[in-house]
């Protein structure tokens, strides 16, 4: 699977990737950072299974980050 | 089914689920509100949003509309349309290639091609493609999460 970001950095002079990418929204991003923050940092399950869960769905979908 | 917070989602509507924890429903919000009054048209947005929830049969999101479409111009009469979109003259350019890549979103991602999202960037700009796969990421797990739960319409 490929992890080559097919958008451009946002960030002058950084290469992309998931960081400089995500840039290009910054409110956007921001936006979904904090719904991911309480996501994983609050609730009845504990972290090792939400990590559990993501890898699963990390395999599932394909996604090589 | 599961139990959600002590008690059978069945029945509930999303907002009554997700209030079971009121600090991710806040947050969920607002990345819905950031989605909404971004860089996309809303038209497009919502044509998108129902084509996705006809594709993964969210009954619930099916019966909702985004007021930001409708005082925009979308009517009903064009969302009866939707799935003649590829042959319908009034989708526009970027209203086509959203919803294209609306649909190998859900119906398999991996064939999503860099000629597609060059596509995307080309009619939305790259502010336009983060924001826009934000929200079909928002709205997959949305969708998934009104089905799995059996989640309710919104009432009144």
């Amino acid at each position: 699977m490929s992890t080559t970001p097919r958008l451009p950095s946002a960030v002058e002079g950084a290469p992309a990737n998931i960081v400089t990418v995500r840039r290009h929204a910054p409110a956007v991003m921001a936006a979904f950072d904090a719904m991911y923050a309480v996501l994983l940092g609050g609730g009845v399950a504990g972290m090792d299974v939400k990590e559990a869960m993501r890898l699963r769905n990390a395999l599932a979908s394909g996604c090589g980050l | 089914m599961q139990a959600v917070g002590g008690g059978d989602s069945v029945g509930r509507s999303r907002a009554e689920v997700l209030g079971l924890r009121p600090e991710l429903a806040a947050a969920h919000d607002r990345l819905l509100e950031a989605i909404w009054s971004g860089v996309v048209s809303p038209v497009t947005l919502e044509l998108c949003r129902l084509r996705m929830a006809t594709l993964l049969a969210s009954e619930v999101a099916l019966a909702e509309r985004s007021e930001a479409a409708r005082a925009a111009g979308l009517a009903e009469e064009r969302i009866g349309r939707l799935s003649q979109w590829p042959t319908d003259p009034s989708f526009s350019a970027e209203e086509r290639a959203c919803i294209g890549f609306t649909e190998l979103f859900v119906i398999d991602h991996a064939q999503l091609s860099d000629d597609d999202v060059r596509e995307l960037a080309d009619v939305l700009t790259p502010e336009g493609v983060v924001t826009f796969t934000t929200a079909l990421i928002a709205w997959d797990n949305q969708h998934r999460l009104d089905n799995a739960l059996r989640v309710a319409a919104a009432r009144g």
